[in-house]
């Protein structure tokens, strides 16, 4: 038995159903809550077939009671599927890469006006409001592009901008900073009031839908000092997966 | 990167040198398989034994296409279990031998809250509601509309979450309208008020023109097929839309259902 590359493994077969192999790597996937991982031909295939979708919740109904290690590594969800192609195609994306983090670079410094601090992650600290004491957790940062001209970064992203001033069921929260569409210059306070007890989380989006920072607090209010390069964003606040408030501010 | 699983790869080792071996190591899991089958009417208590031995005879011929085919894309216990399955199934139907009475799986009384808490039937349900789960994540890009619809379904208190999952770009108005409809209790309002609610928001982020009574029978659709997926096919339980509310409710909402 050879391993075959992730690219040449073939999970339908001629009648367009899937294998085995690929019904088990759904289980896989689901037992492993990793299904969005799942190739998307598959999961197109599952969308619309219900013979399909019979095996697959059939076999994950059988082993239902059966536990499955999420910290053991998965022979394809964890497979690195660059390095089965020939070392002269991993030579090439490397060169692809190194050319093309250069231009960006290249073209982020000869846009960068003066004085704006480097932008490298955005640097955070939780104020909580009524004692003075910092807590909270980060989560990962998004990507910045700092090519964007500033034009780009201020054009109004739709789908968000029908989000904004959304709130959940409960009327109880009351955001008080930053205003919807406010200017900021330095510092960006997050203020609110009311809401469930708990953990909020706190999003902010760029517009165009990148995550640009995510921190989780269990406080009503967070400061995000600097690393916010001049543009156009959103947010909104959470807890326990529930959306309390979406919003916008302006970076100037 | 952590390792590769220790089970998954002492699989390999004997599917690549010794496919026998493998069979025997996976004798329990065929017992285990098989006895699911047994308690759910596929086949009779008496019948146990013998579709064992020939479900672990059938496993021990495919070894050698398992072996040329296989491409190691899911770990062997899943793919062994797909196929032990398979042949099962594929002995139900050339042998004749067929459900005797589909004794299923916890009912509506055992599945709502405040029922015997038995470890047996609270494991029991435990499992139906991660199939349930799974269930709905297949329906992939018709999971949100899906989950909405089993919630208006069963009226349930729908959040401004639900609502812009499945339709982001829902407007304020649309948003207020359909929380003041669905956000609190509605349960005396009747079916065709729901679907005559829905349907204009839904036509909006369709961009379509269905009739109330489309969206209606989209909606029974979807329940009749999970339904299916839920019992098996052929069935192996015997839930209803009564028994899917509740796991639809425990789905929303974990704590109504004590585990």
């Amino acid at each position: 038995m050879t391993q075959t590359p992730r690219s040449q493994r073939g999970f339908f077969l001629p009648s367009g159903h899937l294998t085995e192999e690929a019904v088990g790597l759904c289980v896989d996937a689901l037992k492993l809550e990793r299904y969005d991982e799942v190739p998307t031909d598959i999961r197109a295939h599952l969308e619309d077939c219900q013979a399909c979708r019979g095996n697959v919740s059939g076999v994950f109904a059988l082993l239902a009671d059966q536990k499955y290690d999420r910290d053991q590594a998965h022979p394809y969800l964890d497979s690195r599927s660059w390095l089965d192609r020939g070392a002269w195609y991993k030579v090439a994306a490397v060169l692809v890469v190194l050319v093309g983090i250069g231009a960006l670079v290249a073209l982020y410094l000869s846009n960068r006006p003066a004085g704006l601090p480097p932008e490298n992650q955005a640097s955070v600290s939780a104020r909580d409001s009524s004692s003075g004491r910092g807590s909270g957790e980060n989560s990962l940062p998004g990507r910045e592009d700092h090519a964007r001209s500033l034009a780009s970064r201020l054009e109004p992203n739709a789908e968000l901008e029908a989000l904004v001033d959304a709130r959940m069921r409960s009327p109880g929260v009351k955001v008080l900073r930053p205003v919807i569409g406010g200017r900021i210059s330095g510092a960006v306070m997050f203020d609110w009031s009311g809401g469930p007890a708990g953990k909020n989380t706190v999003t902010i989006y760029d517009n165009t839908r990148t995550i640009v920072l995510r921190l989780t607090v269990d406080r009503t209010s967070l400061k995000v000092d600097q690393g916010l390069p001049p543009g156009l964003y959103y947010w909104k606040l959470e807890s326990n997966d529930e959306l309390l408030y979406f919003g916008k501010f302006i970076v100037q | 990167m952590p390792g590769r699983d220790n089970i998954d790869t002492r699989d390999i080792r004997l599917l690549r040198k010794n496919p026998a071996q493998l069979v025997v190591e996976y004798q329990k899991t065929i017992e285990v398989i098989v006895g699911k089958f047994v308690r759910s009417g596929m086949f009779a208590p008496g019948e146990a034994d013998d579709v064992k031995q020939a479900v672990a005879e059938g496993l021990l011929k495919r070894m050698e296409s398992i072996r040329v085919h296989f491409n190691g894309s899911t770990l062997v216990r899943t793919y062994l279990s797909v196929i032990i399955r398979n042949i099962c199934l594929e002995i139900r139907r050339t042998t004749g031998l067929g459900p005797q009475t589909v004794l299923g799986m916890p009912d509506d009384e055992s599945l709502s809250a405040g029922a015997s808490e038995g470890p047996v039937n609270q494991a029991l349900i435990g499992e139906a509601i991660s199939t349930f789960k799974a269930i709905l994540v297949q329906f992939g890009s018709n999971t949100p509309k899906l989950q909405l619809m089993l919630k208006l379904r069963f009226r349930l208190p729908v959040s401004t979450a639900d609502i812009l999952k499945w339709y982001p770009g829902c407007t304020r108005e649309n948003l207020d309208s359909l929380l003041s409809a669905f956000g609190g209790n509605y349960e005396s309002m009747p079916d065709h008020e729901v679907y005559r609610s829905m349907t204009p928001v839904m036509n909006e982020a369709e961009g379509k023109l269905n009739s109330s009574d489309a969206l209606r029978k989209w909606t029974s659709a979807k329940i009749a097929e999970v339904l299916e997926l839920l019992n098996g096919s052929p069935p192996v339980s015997t839930h209803t839309e009564e028994t899917l509310k509740i796991l639809v409710e425990d789905h929303v909402s974990p704590f109504l259902l004590r585990r």
